[in-house]
């Protein structure tokens, strides 16, 4: 298997997973896109601070050789399938009940301080 | 500095997303057992991946740039840490979307039907 087929396989796994063995239907949402875009944003800068300096070297055989900046296609593909499951397994725990509501949770000392009345 | 290049951008990443702890009220590193169990999660998968491309020659490290510390599989300290930091990144930019925007990302109370709480939803 390339590095290109692993990267497309493991869309289709995000994908499944999402819709129907999790059910979480993340993929569906705007919020999702919203941030997965804001996300890209970041990971083509960060991606490129990599590439371009030759930190990661990938092996030509294993990749189509499209790419954007210094970054093969395959990487963001790769990136998207990461950072998908991590808000897909974040949104599934919070369902399962696992720190779901965050609640008034501890205020900012400053916070505390601003609003605290007068006896 | 050369072996501080991979590291430095982890950092960047985790500097750039911990104001939205305290300035958007993200609640990230406040639950930090929901995040520990999407790390598992996450890191399980993508790490046996990111081992089973490094063997099949995908791609490969430029030890000279890493700290040069690197656990048994061959991964340098800073390929285990990006599976650490960039599902944080994720989650905190998705409950800073929501924190802004108010948009329902599906973990809402109710959102399965009321009695999704006390048995099984749908």
């Amino acid at each position: 298997m390339t590095h290109t087929e692993a990267s497309l396989l493991g869309i289709a796994v995000t994908v499944v997973l999402d819709l129907w063995v999790l059910r979480t239907r993340l993929l569906t949402r705007k919020a999702f896109w919203v941030s997965y875009a804001i996300v890209l944003f970041f990971q083509t800068l960060t991606n490129e601070w990599l590439t371009s300096r030759g930190v990661f070297v990938y092996g030509e055989e294993a990749i189509l050789g499209w790419r954007i900046g210094h970054a093969p296609v395959e990487d963001f593909l790769f990136g998207f399938s990461l950072v998908a499951q991590s808000m897909i397994w974040w949104v599934w725990w919070g369902r399962r009940g696992v720190q779901a509501d965050p609640g008034p949770g501890p205020r900012p000392i400053v916070t505390r301080l601003a609003t605290r009345r007068p006896r | 500095m050369r072996s501080l290049t991979y590291a430095a951008m982890l950092v960047f990443v985790v500097v750039a997303t911990l104001p939205l702890e305290v300035v958007l009220r993200t609640r990230v590193y406040a639950r930090l057992r929901r995040l520990a169990l999407v790390l598992l999660c996450v890191g399980v998968p993508f790490v046996l991946w990111d081992l089973a491309a490094t063997r099949a020659g995908h791609w490969e490290f430029d030890l000279t740039q890493t700290l040069g510390i690197v656990p048994p599989g061959g991964l340098p300290i800073e390929e285990w840490m990006f599976f650490v930091v960039v599902p944080l990144a994720s989650v905190m930019t998705l409950e800073a979307v929501r924190a802004v925007r108010g948009w329902r990302v599906g973990d809402e109370p109710g959102q399965s039907g009321r009695s999704g709480r006390s048995g099984e939803a749908p």
